[in-house]
């Protein structure tokens, strides 16, 4: 009898909480078409002639973190430098590498190691040395030399010599559309009442797309099959997710590949943290409770435009430390600011988003596991209702590709970027593949972030070799 | 009812035993038993058809799509080109207009047209001379007009706007008509662009609007119109009498328009701007009073100083490098004392840059304190700093 109540209870608890995500994510898919379709026919008007011809255009500043990369250092700036934006300075922080990155950038670039006086605003690792070119042409470009301290650490040590009224987060190694600074800076000259103290942009799979002086020439779809499963993931993130997010006004998580924000609003929160590893969804939390605390009104919009290229992991090992880590990262953000959840005072934002990430991000692979366990006990002890398990399976299963399809369709109509019918195959085809054989992956690497977190106490970041984009060619 | 639902069980039952292999028979049986059993489990197999149709459907879209954006491509780069070519040809007059007309192929076909004027658009942005008034002569004599005037109609924002820009640069006299009546949209975007084509429309009075202006005045319009302002020949107004607004958008876009115009008799209206409460409205002041160089607001300046946030306290004292004087000096060298490393740093290049007097007490200033007098004048005389 007993028996019976707790099998019911159990039941009832997965089935509503599988239901309960679905509907949340068919939400947000239905509010992303809705701010997809305006941005795509805004963008069928838009044109930043006002904005790059003009005196007036903010000063935006670039920092971009390096640690041993010496191999594309050069190419890198190369392709910073070429950005097509009135007034931008490029900070390189040279974060205590441990081969010739700074060495060649200095050789390249005719830098030199200039007096200077720097206002610690952020804490951060002791800075070596400012050092910039002899060359008028290369005069937006500082490099800052500093002791090892991790990214976020960097990312200050930037900020505290940054002159810009906005800087971007990027990593160096990413491949950011030369148009990028124009389209992040246009939400902030937009604002009305709100202050915009941020904004995301769109990152998007550069694997097997072909790259030359640091410039994406040709999109490809990935040969490898992870790095495949990573562009649909991608879309659907990006494209049904953080779109419906900003627009709900409850976006959490700014990409560290790219982001703009508003350095003094940064700064008088506290900068980046640096004792985590989830550093940008952190301070976009943080910088969101500075301005609720102060009642200031604010806005964090999101450009859903391609503007960044990223290289994903494409072995197993690679792919999942980044996934531990980024599960390492959320828990730790919710875990620290747990004075946001269900609290009124933090508005949407307490209400709606950062429980959602709780239940639905953090919770769910294990939420999935304690599932399975379930099911094999049930079906250990020869109780279970196959046919309601079948169904329910193919559900699910269906659930997920109709998902991924739509990801794929609202890409496709947006930004039409792989036009090549084989291309668009390939993604349907692992649409179908990637519950089955990625997705169950995912759930493992987010269980043992949650170990390592909880039970190692692990706080580094791992090991995120690149094959860089010249092999991906 | 409850018959029919017996007998539709009954039919799938005897549908499986007929059509599906043997060992799956027992499978199916349960199957169906626990759709009527359980109807939540039926419920999911309906939603799981109307899935599988879903995808289906996506995918044929996808198709479809695909291909039809790949063919309007291909057709609007062939016709861009084509147009172009044309027109290029009756602006250097080595066709006539008839030709033209015959060479204009498909141009009565809706997306032509609209290919045609976008080429129409394009010229008349970047041709200059004797042409300039050719495009909208084209335009007109073909009845583009009233394509335009139809997308100013529509209620989807971006053919409204589509619709404005065109027949502003094309077409004046029928923008004029509607225009002003958008200037105050609840749509920001709809405004933003009426408002942009009100300042082409009145080139004598670009700003008049402002003053029944409503809505926001972001900034993004604000390089809108000052772009405008630049490009075409339109009349630069004195901006004293816009800082009257009660709109702070209106007030910094003046404020900055003063400073790039170097409208020097505002000064009465700029120094009473220093006590606006809104930060940036204060800042552009400040830099007004610099840029401008209106030394009659430097004590004015040095009064507020105590009270202003830091970001303003940085400008008044890179105010003081270009208005300051002998005089100055003590209130410069009390930030160097007390101020942040950024002001400091900046009351140091104040006082290195502001006379060889103040530069000589700068360097005595040195042994007698613990600042380190040399890093900053080190820092403030590489001029990449």
């Amino acid at each position: 009898m007993l028996a019976d109540h707790l099998r019911n209870i159990f039941q009832t608890f997965f089935l509503g909480y599988a239901l309960a995500i679905f509907a949340c994510y068919l939400f947000l898919a239905m509010v992303s078409a809705s701010v997809l379709k305006r941005s795509t026919n805004l963008a069928k008007i838009s044109h930043y002639d006002p904005l790059i011809a003009s005196p007036f255009a903010p000063v935006i500043t670039v920092i971009a973190p390096a640690y041993n990369e010496a191999v594309t250092i050069i190419e890198n700036i190369k392709a910073l430098l070429a950005l097509y934006y009135p007034s931008f300075e490029i900070i390189v922080v040279n974060d205590g590498s441990k081969d010739n990155t700074l060495e060649k950038a200095i050789d390249a670039f005719e830098l030199e190691k200039v007096p200077y006086v720097i206002d610690y605003k952020l804490n951060c690792q002791e800075i070596r040395g400012i050092y910039k070119s002899r060359k008028k042409a290369f005069n937006n470009l500082t490099i800052i030399d500093k002791l090892n301290g991790g990214k976020a650490d960097a990312l200050n040590a930037g900020l505290n010599v940054a002159k810009g009224d906005y800087f971007i987060s990027i990593d160096v190694d990413s491949i950011i559309d030369p148009f990028a600074l124009q389209k992040l800076i246009k939400p902030f000259l937009e604002e009305t009442d709100r202050k915009v103290i941020a904004t995301g942009g769109g990152v998007r799979i550069a694997n097997s797309c072909r790259i030359e002086n640091g410039h994406l020439i040709e999109i490809n779809i990935p040969d490898k099959f992870l790095p495949r499963c990573q562009v649909i993931e991608y879309n659907r993130a990006f494209l049904m997710g953080r779109l419906a997010w900003s627009r709900l006004d409850g976006l959490l998580l700014i990409s560290g590949a790219l982001g703009i924000f508003d350095k003094e609003i940064a700064i008088a929160a506290g900068g980046y943290l640096t004792k985590t590893v989830g550093e940008d969804m952190e301070l976009v939390v943080r910088m969101r409770r500075y301005m609720a605390e102060r009642k200031i009104k604010y806005l964090i919009p999101y450009v859903s435009d391609p503007l960044c290229w990223t290289e994903a992991p494409s072995s197993l090992k690679v792919l999942g430390s980044q996934r531990n880590r980024w599960t390492r990262g959320n828990i730790d953000t919710l875990l620290r600011h747990r004075k946001v959840f269900f609290n009124p005072k933090y508005g949407f934002m307490g209400m709606v988003s950062h429980p959602f990430w709780v239940f639905f991000e953090w919770f769910a692979p294990i939420i999935e596991v304690l599932g399975i366990i379930y099911f094999m006990i049930i079906a250990i002890l020869g109780q279970p209702n196959w046919s309601f398990f079948f169904v329910m399976l193919a559900f699910v299963y269906f659930f997920s590709i109709t998902f991924s399809t739509y990801a794929i369709l609202f890409d496709h109509l947006a930004y039409h970027r792989y036009k090549k019918k084989r291309m668009i195959i390939r993604l349907i085809f692992t649409a179908w593949l990637e519950p089955i054989l990625y997705h169950p992956l995912n759930v493992y690497w987010a269980i043992r972030g949650n170990f390592d977190y909880f039970i190692l106490k692990k706080k580094a970041w791992g090991k995120m070799p690149r094959a860089g984009f010249a092999k991906t060619t | 009812m409850f018959h029919l639902s017996e007998h539709l069980k009954d039919l799938l039952i005897s549908f499986g035993n007929d059509n599906l292999p043997i060992f799956f028979h027992r499978f199916f049986i349960r199957l169906v038993e626990t759709c009527y059993n359980y109807p939540l489990v039926f419920l999911f197999i309906l939603v799981i058809i109307f899935l599988v149709i879903n995808i289906l459907l996506i995918i044929l879209t996808l198709y479809y799509t695909n291909t039809r954006k790949n063919r309007r491509d291909r057709y609007f780069s062939i016709y861009s080109n084509h147009y172009e070519e044309v027109l290029r040809k009756y602006l250097f007059n080595e066709i006539d207009w008839d030709l033209t007309l015959v060479k204009l192929k498909r141009y009565k076909r809706p997306l032509n047209r609209r290919i045609l004027i976008s080429v129409l658009v394009n010229f008349q942005e970047i041709l200059r001379g004797d042409v300039d008034n050719a495009m909208s002569d084209i335009y007109y004599r073909l009845g583009l007009y009233n394509d335009s005037i139809r997308l100013t109609r529509s209620s989807r924002f971006y053919k409204k706007i589509l619709g404005f820009r065109e027949l502003t640069n094309l077409y004046p006299k029928g923008a004029e008509e509607f225009i002003e009546q958008y200037i105050n949209s609840p749509d920001d975007l709809v405004a933003a662009e009426a408002q942009a084509s009100y300042i082409l429309l009145h080139p004598e009075n670009p700003f008049d609007f402002l003053k029944k202006l409503t809505g926001p005045f972001t900034r993004w319009t604000q390089l809108t119109a000052f772009y405008l302002l630049r490009k075409h020949p339109i009349s630069v107004p004195s901006f004293a009498g816009y800082l009257q607004s009660e709109n702070r958008n209106i007030k910094k876009f003046s404020l900055r328009m003063i400073i790039y115009f170097q409208q020097i008799e505002c000064e009465s209206e700029i120094l009473k701007m220093l006590d606006n409460p809104d930060e940036t409205v204060r800042f552009l002041c400040i830099q007004s009073i610099n840029s401008l160089r209106l030394f009659s607001g430097k004590e004015l300046l040095k009064n507020r100083y105590p009270s202003e946030t830091l970001k303003n306290q940085t400008e008044i004292v890179k105010a003081l490098r270009n208005i300051g004087e002998n005089e100055d000096y003590d209130f410069l060298e009390n930030i160097i004392k007390s101020g942040s490393i950024t002001l400091q740093t900046e009351a140091c290049r104040a006082l290195y840059y502001l006379n060889p007097e103040c530069l000589d007490r700068l360097k005595l200033t040195d042994p007698k304190s613990e600042l380190k007098i040399k890093q900053f004048i080190a820092h403030v005389t590489d001029q990449r700093n």
